[in-house]
């Protein structure tokens, strides 16, 4: 589990950041939202140890800031919001998910040819593999990326941004991804600004408002505060009833909050 | 990288057996071979200075290219170079004071440039350091630094302008007269460089993913660029010790490698070494050729070359790009 306790991180000595308690588990999806400077990247980039903090995040027990760069990358993996279109096939950039688990002379084994045939086939990227990254479009970039930290095979996974820029069938083929990460047992956060489908696919959903989580709980519970919803990012959340749709949830916002 | 083992063989031949006024490729040849009748003058020749000259001059090219290929990767700016970072103008300065005002030999000159390239990047790690360890900081610390080095060495050269007379082989960049010590010393440190190169590119293959990325895959971003940087200094030290200050190669063959078509970055420390080695033994068989008798400062032919050939890889990149 990761465990964060009177926590306060930030950039340069402002410390931007400020939560008391924030848990996520194995098989769980917690969505991150807030609006544009809340602090949602900062909290990713803390829990994967890339930020000096005070208080405690603690992964499976370890505080994560005394974790070797390697021994750390193996519990836990970072896709951050931007990926850049890097002149490199796709079957390399995969298998540089693979670099913790490498020894002195870095040369791949059975097991992380494995990890990487069996990241490739969970994104249907394999026909892709010689193909250049730069080469590709935003959402398939964007799958090779997740591939690439799929195959880390880390139990807990952080996410900034994964939907943003893409299209409704990658988005789909994203958080079906989710899904079936979270099956296998992965403890998936996701700082995300698609609010629809953040609260179409998560377990739980956090609302961060300067640097502070103002509400955490299920999507109906949060979904259920109209006023605090309203007032943190400006529009509601309303559940479209059908069960059977992708997104479950719908935004509301009145033309009076833009006056 | 057949190409370039082709072109380095090549190159080797040229360096040990090409004929001048007196003596023959044959006779080169035979002194090789040991063949009865085989000229002895030909032998001392080739023993004594054509070979430690080009073991010197593959060296050399390599501890060069290298060095140019480990900067250009750590800072992911294709325009670092050792001579970007201050390291052949700190190399300079020291080696002036070595040899001028301290009046020593040609081997405290060789320990005095190394000294100076080593203080040189150990300034701009330092300056890097306390400015937040970014990579285009790193770039400003050693423009700084260089130009800081070369204002110094302008001021000796001005207080003093009868010691620089017989340094501008050096601070052209010169394989000439090297002493023995010195390319010991130079192919000791090459060698022991290019094998810790070859085991650090695979994480610097992860900074082309940008510094929030390789640190999520397990690289600790800050210390192993530091480890690169000095890396590259420690090879580009070794290297001007001996040579003198040549500025083309680490920025030419790291550039000439990367289009070539290979991604593994460890095989582009492999093609650095076979095509650096070259280029440097080339330029110093034109450059005792090209006027002999008189001979000029391999620098001098890498920079007339180089710099055409270089103007021509960044025009034909940019149609690619179109």
């Amino acid at each position: 589990m990761i465990e964060l306790t009177n926590l306060t991180a930030g950039y340069g000595g402002v410390q931007k950041l400020h939560i008391d308690r924030f848990a996520l588990k194995p098989s769980e999806i917690v969505s991150i939202i807030g609006n544009n400077g809340s602090g949602k990247s900062t909290l990713l980039k803390t829990i994967d140890g890339q930020l000096e903090y005070r208080g405690n995040v603690l992964i499976d027990e370890k505080e994560v800031s005394r974790l070797p760069a390697k021994k750390r990358a193996r519990m836990i993996s970072f896709l951050p919001q931007q990926v850049l279109p890097v002149d490199m096939s796709v079957a390399l950039l995969i298998s540089h998910g693979r670099f913790s688990f490498g020894d002195f002379s870095h040369t791949l084994n059975a097991e992380d040819k494995a990890a990487i045939e069996d990241a490739l086939k969970m994104v249907r990227l394999e026909s892709y593999r010689q193909k250049k990254v730069s080469d590709l479009s935003g959402g398939e970039r964007t799958l090779s990326y997740l591939a690439m930290v799929i195959a880390q095979k880390s139990r807990y996974m952080l996410l900034d941004e994964p939907l943003s820029d893409i299209d409704i069938p990658h988005k789909l083929h994203i958080c079906k991804i989710l899904e079936n990460l979270k099956k296998s047992g992965t403890g998936i956060l996701i700082a995300s600004h698609d609010i629809p489908m953040s609260f179409s696919i998560s377990d739980r959903i956090c609302v961060l408002d300067g640097g502070e989580i103002v509400v955490c709980g299920t999507p109906s519970e949060v979904a259920a505060q109209d006023e605090m919803m309203k007032k943190t990012l400006g529009a509601c959340v309303r559940a479209n009833g059908d069960g059977d749709m992708l997104y479950k949830y719908s935004l509301y916002a009145r033309a009076e909050t833009y006056s | 990288m057949i190409v370039g083992l082709f072109l380095l063989v090549t190159a080797i031949v040229l360096a040990l057996f090409s004929s001048n006024a007196s003596l023959s490729f044959i006779d080169f040849l035979q002194a090789l071979t040991g063949r009865e009748g085989a000229d002895e003058t030909a032998f001392l020749i080739l023993s004594g200075v054509r070979a430690p000259r080009a073991v010197a001059g593959i060296f050399c090219g390599i501890g060069l290219s290298v060095a140019g290929l480990l900067m250009q990767e750590a800072l992911n700016n294709q325009l670092a170079a050792p001579s970007v970072m201050g390291i052949n103008s700190g190399a300079g300065l020291f080696a002036l004071v070595g040899s001028c005002l301290l009046h020593g030999s040609a081997l405290l000159r060789g320990a005095f440039s190394f000294a100076g390239a080593i203080v040189s990047i150990a300034l701009v790690l330092l300056i890097s350091v306390y400015s937040g360890s970014r990579k285009s900081t790193m770039i400003l610390s050693g423009v700084a630094v260089s130009a800081m080095m070369s204002a110094f060495t302008n001021l000796i050269i001005t207080l003093r302008p009868d010691s620089v007379s017989d340094k501008a082989a050096f601070q052209l960049g010169s394989l000439q007269s090297i002493p023995m010590p010195l390319i010991v010393l130079t192919t000791i440190c090459v060698v022991i460089g290019t094998f810790g190169a070859l085991f650090l590119v695979p994480g610097m293959e992860l900074f082309k993913l940008g510094d929030e990325m390789a640190m999520g895959l397990g690289v600790s971003v800050r210390s192993y660029r530091y480890l690169c940087v000095f890396l590259a200094a420690f090879l580009s030290a070794a290297a001007v010790t001996s040579c003198g200050l040549i500025s083309f190669v680490g920025l030419i063959i790291p550039n000439l490698v990367r289009r070539m078509e290979t991604e593994r970055s460890r095989m582009q420390v492999l093609l650095c070494v076979v095509w650096g080695g070259a280029l440097v033994l080339f330029a110093d068989t034109l450059a005792k050729t090209l006027f002999y008798p008189y001979e000029l400062p391999v620098g001098m032919i890498l920079s007339i070359l180089g710099a055409p050939f270089f103007i021509l890889m960044i025009i034909s990149r940019k149609k690619r790009i179109k």
